[in-house]
């Protein structure tokens, strides 16, 4: 490394000295090449020998003369070729300006490459560069000098004035001469911001305002969005064409603000606007309309805004119109159509914005609570489903159509309403037989299930577990029966029992009636059976939900009526009466008499009559005690088995009235237990932290009333759970 | 050896020729890019493809117009001029003796230069000065650097401030103030 080499340096004794006539000398001989170069008389020069004249003054220490004396050759130039270029009238002009700088800028490069060594070893800053120098003395004596610079612009200006309304204009030419701004800018291009861009980017905001309020007044919303696009394709086209690409942004953001921000309102209320847009599926202009907005500060804000509008208002006439109250099936169909339908604008319009899937999901929350029919209808529509209506669909419709009645059930807010409806046609779909399939009511509550978690599914899964442990009890006793002493005595009757725990199913108002002897014979073995099998249970029956079936000896045929045990019990009764009055019926059951009446009236009013009424009344519907009835020995009917309907499918006033009172006390308790959950963790609150908190921890399953609450802290105080502060009535305390 | 003062950027010739063509007021200099391999170095005075000869000391030496100007500002300034040069087929290169001129053709075509006792690195850098080889200066000036003694640092010193050979001159002061 350290290897020593031996050196011949030259020997400077008496420094070269160059005399001033020998640096005079090259430097003419420098100037004349230049102008040469400048007169574009290139070719007869010699690269070399100007170079090495360069360097020799470089080298002795001449820069300067060299350096001024560039300055004064190129500011004569250009002086001279200002007045040659601004002779050139019309669209000479631009052709004569552009080839000069051509020509211009290829000396310069010239000279510069000449001039080299003076660049890299002479020039420092402040000094300009050689080819910058060259530029700067263009920009300086031609290009903003006052007979050009606006002429220029002027003309830039118009060509693209002309270009936007349809005319070919040599974009060749104006790359060149607006790069020609950029070329002679020294930094950040700022002469072609100062001198260009701004009157360029004005001029646009211009032409564009009064195109599009001229534009939109006289055609289409969809027309004018199409309009707008293709501006902005072209403009996108002008950018690369030939402005310099620092412009896109302002250019675009120009043309945005007069062709999207400037026209929003319009667009969306003129008559063929959004409204009409959203109101008859186009979803093409939706989808334009869409984009474009996009592009603008809150554009799609005001786009959204609109849509969830619409659709709040479309929801709130299906559950208000008269004929969707009354027919449940009809509200969740059409609600389950319009949410298809928004979908479908959602995803084909809105690229599936996700701010736009919220609001329209807002609104929707926002109007199924409107009132409070739709936890009941939506209960009854899957209930008709599972009774058959799945029937003609396959297990892909089935699938959606569960997944939209999720979606509808996720807006609603009080969720425990809809659980007790639910519950309660689940109930009877199982006790009359009526489920069509086991595994889609198990796909069903899977459902629920994966949507409010086990709590919510867990009395609906007891019920399914009561039904098959049902089974084997039966089986059980079935067995039980053959080998019991007793049997021998009894005639045979094919009982068939089902039991329920209670708590997992709704409860039933309790009912009591006289079974026959032989039936409660039977029933007392059965309860002797299960008591013994389950140790500690305590069996009540439930009559007034059992069927039956009973032979009925007509003089010629024999028919099997199929009937609820009450009906069953009633017919009984004509073994041995010819006729009974109402009131005989109930003495002789201990039915009571509404139930009567509900049992009778299919009897004797249905397509087939076992029972006459006499005498024969036909328009006084009302039933009285005192009306007597006989059986119908005329019956005429083909089938064998008759089946009568024990109630109508859809429940009686009362009975939803049931339901709801039974969704309040649950309420009670919930609200209860959240009261004491929050004040046993916080020990103090004031009254209103209570109530926030309250509602907040019950959302998830209804939103709890306030007057609500109110009465059950009264309650909770009364009760000694909690303390008024006896200093702050608004404050309680937990008392442990 | 000597490590480099600088690591040069890799510049394409594909580039330079777009540059000349259609950038024509593109003024970066060309920088000499890392070294290009031994392939080229054995190129220097191939006769074959050869399109330009340099008349050296009365020998001619073949060479290659696209490597030249793809690695020097200075050639491709000659070659793309449009002045005399660029029409010739031959060049008289005055000056330089024929084994310097040769040791910077060597660096032009591969990187590299291989600095031994009988280089004369004196001349060698006042030519790379001239015609604008930075990288090769550099070395000159790194390879001088550890050669300055007593008996030559006020010629050095001179030297270096003539031919504007700041990191020698630099080195030249710390030796002499010392």
């Amino acid at each position: 490394m350290s290897r020593k080499m031996i050196l011949r340096v030259p020997k400077f004794q008496e420094p070269k000295r160059m005399e001033k006539s020998e640096a005079q000398r090259l430097w003419l001989l420098l100037k004349d090449a230049i102008v040469e170069v400048q007169h574009m008389n290139a070719s007869t020069l010699s690269f070399e020998e100007l170079y090495r004249s360069s360097y020799s003054l470089v080298i002795a220490k001449r820069g300067d003369i060299l350096y001024t004396g560039l300055e004064e050759v190129n500011n004569h130039h250009t002086k001279n070729l200002l007045d040659k270029i601004a002779q050139a009238v019309d669209e000479r002009f631009l052709i004569e300006l552009n080839s000069q700088w051509q020509q211009y800028k290829l000396q310069q490069i010239m000279i510069h490459d000449i001039l080299m060594y003076l660049d890299r070893m002479y020039v420092k800053e402040p000094q300009l560069k050689v080819f910058d120098l060259g530029m700067f003395k263009w920009k300086q004596n031609v290009l903003i000098h006052s007979q050009i610079n606006d002429r220029l612009v002027r003309m830039l200006l118009g060509l693209i004035h002309m270009e936007r309304n349809g005319e070919v204009i040599d974009g060749a030419l104006m790359k060149s001469l607006i790069q020609m701004y950029v070329d002679v800018s020294l930094k950040e291009k700022e002469t072609y911001k100062q001198e260009f861009e701004e009157r360029f980017l004005l001029a646009t905001s211009h032409f564009y305002k009064s195109e599009s309020n001229l534009f939109i007044t006289n055609n289409s919303c969809g027309a004018y969005l199409k309009k707008v696009e293709i501006r902005l394709i072209e403009e996108e086209a002008r950018i690369k064409q030939y402005l310099d690409e620092s412009t896109g942004p302002k250019l675009i953001k120009a043309c945005e603000d007069e062709l999207i921000a400037n026209h929003m309102q319009t667009m969306i209320e003129m008559e063929t606007g959004c409204r009409t847009m959203i109101q008859n599926d186009r979803f093409n202009e939706l989808k334009l309309m869409y984009r474009l907005f996009q592009r603008v500060e809150n554009g799609l804000v005001h786009l959204k805004n609109e849509f969830a509008g619409y659709v709040r208002n479309e929801g709130h006439k299906i559950v208000n119109q008269p004929e969707n109250l009354k027919d449940p099936n009809a509200l969740i169909t059409s609600l389950i159509e319009i949410r298809n339908r928004f979908e479908k604008t959602l995803s084909q319009s809105f690229a599936n914005n996700r701010d736009f899937i919220n609001s329209v999901n807002t609104a929707f929350e926002s109007f199924l609570n409107e009132n409070d029919k739709l936890s009941e209808s939506l209960a009854l529509f899957i209930d008709k489903k599972l009774r058959g209506g799945f029937k003609d669909s396959n297990d892909q419709e089935i699938d959606v159509i569960m997944n939209k009645v999720i979606l509808l059930f996720r807006f609603l807010s009080d969720k425990d309403v809809f659980k007790k409806f639910y519950e309660h046609y689940l109930a009877k779909r199982l006790l009359s037989g009526r489920s069509f399939s086991e595994d889609l009511e198990r796909t069903m509550i899977s459902k629920f299930k994966q949507e409010c978690g086990n709590q919510f599914t867990s009395k609906m899964e007891g019920m399914f577990t009561d039904m098959r442990l049902s089974k084997d009890a039966l089986d059980g006793f079935k067995n039980y029966l053959q080998t019991s002493v007793e049997m021998g005595k009894l005639p045979k009757i094919d009982m068939s029992v089902r039991v329920l725990t209670q708590g997992f199913w709704p409860t039933f108002p309790p009912h009591s009636c006289t079974l026959p002897p032989l039936l409660s014979q039977y029933c007392d073995l059965f309860t002797k059976y299960y008591c013994h099998a389950h140790t500690g249970r305590r069996i009540i029956w439930q009559t007034n939900i059992g069927t039956a079936e009973v032979t009925f000896r007509l003089p010629k045929k024999t028919h099997v009526l199929a009937l609820s045990t009450y009906q069953m019990l009633i017919m009984l009764l004509f073994n041995d009466a010819e006729k009974l009055s109402l009131k005989q019926m109930a003495a002789g059951t201990s039915i009571s008499f509404m139930d009567i009446q509900r049992s009778v009236k299919p009897l004797y009013s249905g397509k087939y009559k076992v029972l006459k009424r006499t005498p024969a009344v036909e328009k006084s519907k009302e039933l009285s005690e005192n009306d007597i009835f006989e059986l119908n020995l005329n019956l005429k009917c083909k089938l064998h088995r008759i089946k009568f309907a024990a109630t109508s499918q859809t429940d009686s006033e009362p009975e939803r009235q049931h339901t709801r009172q039974r969704v309040d006390e649950d309420r009670k308790i919930e609200i209860d237990a959240a009261i004491v959950r929050i004040m046993k963790s916080r020990k103090a609150l004031i009254h209103n932290d209570l109530i926030v908190e309250c509602t907040k921890q019950l959302s998830s399953r209804f939103v709890p009333q306030t007057s609500m609450i109110k009465k059950r802290i009264e309650n909770l105080i009364e009760r000694e759970y909690l303390e008024r502060f006896p200093d702050d009535r608004r404050r309680y305390r937990y008392l442990a | 050896m000597i490590q480099m003062a600088e690591r040069f950027s890799a510049t394409s010739f594909q580039q330079i020729l777009v540059q000349n063509s259609s950038e024509q007021n593109s003024q970066k200099p060309i920088k000499l890019s890392e070294p290009i391999g031994g392939e080229f170095s054995q190129a220097v005075g191939q006769e074959l493809f050869s399109d330009i000869a340099f008349i050296v000391e009365g020998k001619t030496i073949a060479a290659h117009k696209i490597i030249l100007a793809s690695r020097s500002d200075y050639y491709r300034a000659v070659f793309l001029s449009g002045m005399r040069e660029s029409r010739e087929t031959e060049l008289i290169v005055p000056d330089i003796t024929y084994a310097t001129f040769n040791d910077i053709l060597q660096f032009l075509y591969s990187g590299e230069i291989l600095i031994t006792d009988e280089t004369d690195v004196i001349s060698l850098l006042v030519a790379a000065d001239e015609l604008a080889i930075d990288p090769l200066k550099s070395r000159c000036e790194s390879v001088i650097s550890v050669n300055i003694d007593l008996g030559n640092c006020l010629d050095l010193l001179q030297f270096s401030d003539i031919y504007f050979a700041h990191q020698l001159k630099e080195h030249v002061i710390h030796f002499i103030l010392k």
